[in-house]
């Protein structure tokens, strides 16, 4: 290239003529007058672009820019002028908008040189953008936004209109919005993108949907009707946002769901709620799908569940008193069995719990919800005290008891509710003592394979060291039936029963045995030392029974009686007639026993095996009992019940509770110590939450906690600290 | 089909065709075609180039076009050294 030698030719002779800018100016304010009235059609894009290139050239540049902005705001104001503020007012702005937009296109392309390097060089607005600020300037704002004012005032006219059901022209609507966003509020910083849609026009209309939804929902509240209300807000839901997404920026859509969700749903709801007559509570009593499915979709929306739980923590309530509570009073008052008020009362707490487990499957069996009924359950079963506990494990022994009655499904429906029951017990220590007496008698008298599932499904839920004690239990059981095999007396068995996993206490009374059976249970007794050295058998006379056949005057009989009954006919074996005080010294029956027992073969209507005389149902120490060789029964085989006496079930309760006060006091004492033991350093409080988080079984409250951290205190388990009085040390 | 084409006409009345595409490479005879102006009918277009630099430019758009999306082999677009300085004057005006 280098050795090519050639001269460079000038560029273009034109140039260096004279640029004369009125002239040059002229023609291009001409043609721009006509491209601005949608004339264009004529002029030559070259010649305009020649002329506004020569003079950017030349340095008129500032000049050309100035001159423009002028001559389009002119053009502009006269156009304002000719505005009338009136219903068609969006249409005539729109149009004017649109062919300003279309001018402007041609204008900036005109002058494309003009942009290209004089407002580059100087950093100001592009030529169409400058058209645009002066529409702003000269029609929408001018006179204190007196066009836009219109405008916003229309547009929402119609949108209010539309949603009263008039049909609307959302395409004007739509554009006059587009234009209001295109209207850019601070040229020089478009970054913070305000524009005069988010200044003027979003308020305006946020203000005034927020006093038409006002108005709207109050009207509809004070008809007083829940139903309506859940529809219509439903209703009109759906119909803005069906209608918003045709006109309004998606930057509004937000905004305006959640002030029509807050207006509609969030502020009204706990009075609708409560409105008694179409209400929640009419809805849960009569377990209206539709409404509390569409409830729980709004509230669903607005994600605000705190009134409807509050009031269906009061419903809930409320029903209980109504049929939980009623039921209570209708038992007592009928003075029912212990047992049938038991069944009642649990009867009703699991229709409780279906009817709510309906109504919480119309909520989407929300996670929240469930909860916080299940919460509510809790509250309301635990507040008659230990009753719960007692009754369900009524439940369970007389379900148990007659289980051979029941097919698979209300067997499996029995196991479901008594979980569902279990559940909701805070005590469960207190429920296991309960349940553990009733399993006792129930396991000696026959074993039943549902008690085993029961137990099974009771570890699942609260998990193994809960039923340890009561596996324990069935171990013996099947251990015993083995061991009776072994021994192989054909008149013979027997249960042997761990002390610690067992309800029952040694009798300390030793009694006076025939001599069959006494014989009998030395060779048990030795038979058992042979097997197990070591081992201490105590004898529980009274949880066995014995079988005997006699020959009565009429027919032979076979008895089946609890021991001590037995024990009492064998003496009638030789003699005739016995007072009271010989059986007894005869015996050593202690003597609440002995009464017992003779009552159910003397006075009990059905087995009188011996006469007594008096006959009463008292028994005085010189009352006489006969041998009855009279006696007859439809049935060979006579089953002899004990009379139950009800002052001991009492105390029973009695001291069921006080050893559940005991045990309570080790556990904790054991929970405490355990805890100080791996910390070592803590504050009462923070002792407090462990305690708590670690013991499952009942919650005690934090008096008696601190009776017992003071005990240890006393016991030098633990000590206060010297500075803080209420950290504790663990004292090894 | 004749929409395809357009016409340029040089200041000493010579007739350039060439292709829309081509032209377009130009924004400043994009926009020429493209609005509503007089242009955008005829599709004829007089400037104020002469005929040699303009054909050199119509030229240059054919280059354009065809090696613009390409990245390598890209051959050098030869410019006569005399009409270089009359050549970026007019890459100024026709913007490309």
């Amino acid at each position: 290239m280098l050795s090519r030698k050639s001269k460079i030719r000038p560029p273009k002779k034109n140039l260096s003529n004279d640029v004369n800018f009125e002239k040059s100016w002229s023609i291009l304010s001409q043609s721009i007058d006509q491209i601005l009235n949608q004339n264009a059609s004529n002029l030559s894009f070259e010649e305009l672009y020649r002329n506004s290139y020569n003079l950017v050239l030349r340095k008129f540049g500032k000049q050309l820019y100035e001159n423009v902005k002028n001559q389009i705001s002119d053009h502009l104001l006269g156009i304002n002028s000719r505005i009338l503020l009136n219903k068609d007012s969006m249409v005539k702005v729109n149009e004017i908008w649109e062919s300003h937009q279309i001018s402007m296109r041609m204008i900036s392309d005109v002058l494309m040189y003009l942009d290209r390097v004089y407002c580059k060089e100087n950093h100001l607005p592009l030529t169409y953008d400058i058209g645009i600020n002066l529409f702003r300037d000269k029609i929408i704002k001018l006179n204190d936004n007196k066009i836009g004012n219109h405008l916003n005032y229309l547009v929402m006219e119609q949108i209010t209109l539309n949603r009263n059901g008039l049909i609307t022209d959302f395409f004007i609507i739509k554009s006059i919005l587009k234009m209001f966003e295109a209207l850019i509020e601070d040229e020089l910083n478009l970054e913070n993108g305000e524009n005069f849609y988010l200044k003027y026009f979003e308020p305006f209309y946020i203000e005034k949907t927020h006093q038409y939804y006002e108005n709207i929902s109050l009207e509809l509240f004070n008809h007083g009707n829940g139903s309506e209300y859940l529809n219509k807000v439903n209703d009109l839901i759906l119909n803005e946002e069906n209608k918003c997404i045709l006109y309004l920026s998606s930057i509004s859509l937000p905004k305006l769901n959640d002030l029509i969700n807050k207006i509609l749903i969030t502020s009204k709801i706990e009075n609708v709620l409560k409105l008694s007559n179409d209400g929640l509570k009419s809805w849960i009593q009569h377990s209206k799908q539709d409404e509390l499915s569409l409830l729980y979709k709004l509230l669903k929306k607005v994600e605000y569940f705190d009134a409807l739980i509050a009031q269906i923590n009061e419903i809930i309530i409320d029903d209980e008193s109504l049929t939980l509570r009623e039921q209570l009073k209708q038992d007592e008052g009928k003075k029912s069995k212990i047992v049938t008020i038991a069944i009642d009362y649990i009867g009703q707490v699991i229709k409780l719990k279906a009817k709510y487990d309906t109504i919480l499957n119309y909520f989407q069996n929300d996670p929240i919800l469930q909860r916080n009924i299940e919460n509510s359950f809790i509250e309301i079963l635990n507040s008659k005290g230990t009753k719960i506990s007692e009754y369900l494990s009524y439940f369970i022994d007389e379900f148990i008891k007659k289980s051979k009655e029941r097919n698979d499904d209300e067997i499996e429906e029995f196991l479901n509710s008594s979980i569902i029951i279990f559940r909701f017990i805070k005590d469960k220590d207190l429920f296991e003592k309960f349940y553990k007496n009733h399993l006792a008698k129930r396991l000696l008298k026959n074993s039943n394979d549902l008690e085993k599932l029961l137990i099974s499904t009771i570890k699942n839920e609260i998990g193994s060291s809960f039923t340890l004690k009561l596996e324990g239990m069935f171990k013996d059981m099947n251990i015993s039936k083995d061991l009776s095999a072994k021994f192989n007396h054909k008149n013979f068995q027997i249960n042997i029963l761990t002390k610690t996993f067992w309800p029952i206490q040694p009798n300390p009374s030793e009694i006076i045995l025939t001599p069959v059976l006494e014989s009998l249970q030395k060779q048990f007794n030795q038979y058992y030392s042979d097997l197990y050295s070591g081992r201490n058998l105590s004898w529980l006379y009274n949880f066995g029974t014995i079988d005997i056949r006699i020959k009565f005057n009429k027919k032979i009989h076979e008895l089946n009686c609890p021991t001590y009954c037995g024990i009492i006919i064998l003496l009638f074996e030789d003699i005739e007639e016995l007072t009271f005080k010989q059986i007894k010294e005869l015996t050593k029956i202690p003597n609440s026993d002995l009464i017992r027992s003779l009552l159910s073969i003397s006075v009990a209507p059905r087995t009188r095996i011996l006469t007594k005389s008096p006959m009463s149902k008292e028994i005085k120490d010189d009352d006489i009992f006969k041998f009855n060789h009279n006696f007859s029964a439809p049935m060979t085989k006579v089953k002899i019940l004990t009379v139950i006496n009800k002052i001991e079930t009492d105390q029973e309760r009695t001291t069921n509770l006080k050893e559940i006060e005991e045990d309570r006091k080790f556990e904790i004492d054991a929970t405490i110590v355990r805890i100080m033991k791996s910390k070592k350093i803590l504050s009462h409080n923070e002792l407090l939450v462990e305690i708590v988080k670690q013991l499952k079984r009942f919650k005690p409250s934090p008096q008696f906690i601190k009776r017992r951290i003071d005990n240890l205190l006393e016991r030098e388990y633990l000590k206060r600290d010297d500075n803080d009085r209420t950290t504790y040390h663990y004292l090894a | 089909m004749s929409n395809e084409y357009i016409t340029l006409i040089s200041s000493d009345n010579h007739h350039f065709i060439i292709s829309k595409p081509a032209a377009f490479v130009s924004n400043t005879l994009k926009n020429a075609l493209n609005l509503n102006f007089k242009e955008s009918e005829t599709n004829i277009i007089k400037l104020n180039e002469n005929s040699l630099v303009l054909n050199k430019i119509c030229e240059y758009f054919y280059y354009n076009l065809k090696y613009k999306d390409q990245e390598i082999d890209v051959p050098e677009f030869e410019i006569p050294t005399e009409m270089a300085l009359e050549l970026l004057v007019a890459s100024d005006y026709f913007d490309c």
